[in-house]
């Protein structure tokens, strides 16, 4: 199966990024001098939930924010609780599958653990699908005797590996292979109020390629190639994704297939669509918009147009709601 | 001891032809400069002509 392999270090969080200092902190004591303050932190956000709008309320016209760290601009302030907080989508695949591989948290907060990984508090962890429960096998998994290494599930898990001025650091690492087609970027509050949390990490992932063969079926109600084809390919949800091949297998596939039939095949590795029987004058525009090859290779030209546009002529009427707008010859 | 077998010499860069024109292009990360032999636009995109190193007509996308 042909892979991707992706990594994301400190994850963006819309235009920002994360990376603390291991002096990061913020001040939850409402009777500290500094309350609602935070330090340290090299870049982006520590992340404050704080639902008392009386006292530091909001500007609704401006969007101003009086809460100490939100005016000096260390954190993002949130005012209302929640149970779970989806900061963001790590990697999402509709119709493929992802592999998750590795990742690497290390988080300050107010908290302390008190639960595994998929309820940890203040632990961004990617969080979703079934795959914390193959990570961590209990609610409550070896939390009394951190640090643990867990040589299963190849989880490592420090707290307090060092000491911050107010809070808890929580380290945790994990490898291996788990499928999933998304991974969202979650944090388990437990709705609690007046907490901070403040976290850089790594995410490790695979994807699946999925090159296209771009051939329309029943041309001339060829039934048998047809469901060669379709046994071939396999079934893929999007109907166009053709997962668990690469592009040099599909044209060879196609080519013993189909030699008298114009078709293309797109490689999303190289984002290069190859054209059998075809040149780019018989590419509609719409596919190119869809797929923004950077290039297109002529594997066979054209030896009867009539083939080509054929092509052409069923791809447009497969995709009727797309005015056809190639400009033939 | 298996003698080593010298690297094969780089392909010999195309002669550029008088009068075609030169354009660069982005291949993977490396930017390399191709005679063109045309160009053709496709909704918003330009591509440029070429016969790449797998002997291939290739349509690459151009920086405009």
């Amino acid at each position: 199966m042909p892979l991707i392999t992706t990594t994301k270090r400190y994850i963006t969080y819309g235009t920002v990024t994360w990376e603390i200092k291991p002096s990061t902190y913020c001040q939850n004591n409402t009777s500290a001098s500094d309350y609602g303050k935070c330090y340290n932190i090299i870049l982006g956000k520590a992340i404050f939930v704080q639902t008392d709008t009386t006292t530091w309320p909001i500007d609704p016209s401006t969007g101003s924010d009086s809460f100490p760290c939100a005016v000096d601009k260390t954190c993002t302030r949130y005012t209302s609780t929640t149970y779970i907080r989806t900061l963001e989508t790590i990697f999402n695949y509709p119709g493929k599958q992802a592999i998750l591989q590795y990742f690497w948290s290390r988080s300050h907060s107010n908290l302390a653990i008190y639960a595994n990984i998929n309820h940890l508090l203040g632990v961004p962890v990617p969080y979703g699908d079934p795959a914390y429960l193959w990570l961590f096998p209990a609610l409550n998994y070896e939390v009394s005797s951190w640090p643990v290494y867990d040589p299963v599930s190849n989880w490592k898990a420090y707290v307090n590996p060092y000491t911050i001025s107010v809070g808890y650091v929580n380290v945790v690492r994990w490898q291996g292979n788990v499928f999933m087609s998304s991974a969202p970027l979650a944090v388990y509050e437990a709705n609690n109020n007046n907490i901070w949390y403040a976290f850089d990490m790594t995410v490790a992932w695979a994807y699946e390629s999925s090159p296209l063969a771009v051939i329309p079926l029943d041309y001339g109600k060829e039934w048998l190639p047809y469901q060669e084809l379709r046994n071939a390919f396999g079934y893929a949800a999007t109907g166009v994704d053709q997962p668990g091949w690469n592009a040099d297998d599909m044209i060879r596939v196609l080519r013993e297939l189909f030699p008298d039939r114009a078709w293309a095949v797109f490689d999303d590795r190289q984002y290069v669509l190859y054209l059998y029987n075809l040149t780019p004058d018989y590419v509609p525009d719409w596919l190119i918009e869809k797929l923004v090859p950077t290039a297109m290779k002529v594997l066979k030209a054209p030896a009867d147009v009539a083939v080509a546009k054929a092509w052409l002529d069923l791809l447009n009427e497969r995709n009727a709601q797309i005015p056809p707008q190639a400009e033939l010859p | 001891m298996s003698g080593r077998q010298p690297a094969p010499e780089p392909p010999t860069p195309p002669i550029q032809s008088p009068g075609r024109k030169k354009v660069r292009i982005r291949k993977g990360r490396k930017w390399v400069e191709v005679d063109v032999d045309g160009e053709v636009r496709k909704g918003r995109f330009k591509y440029v002509k070429f016969v790449d190193d797998d002997g291939l007509d290739t349509y690459w996308i151009s920086p405009e």
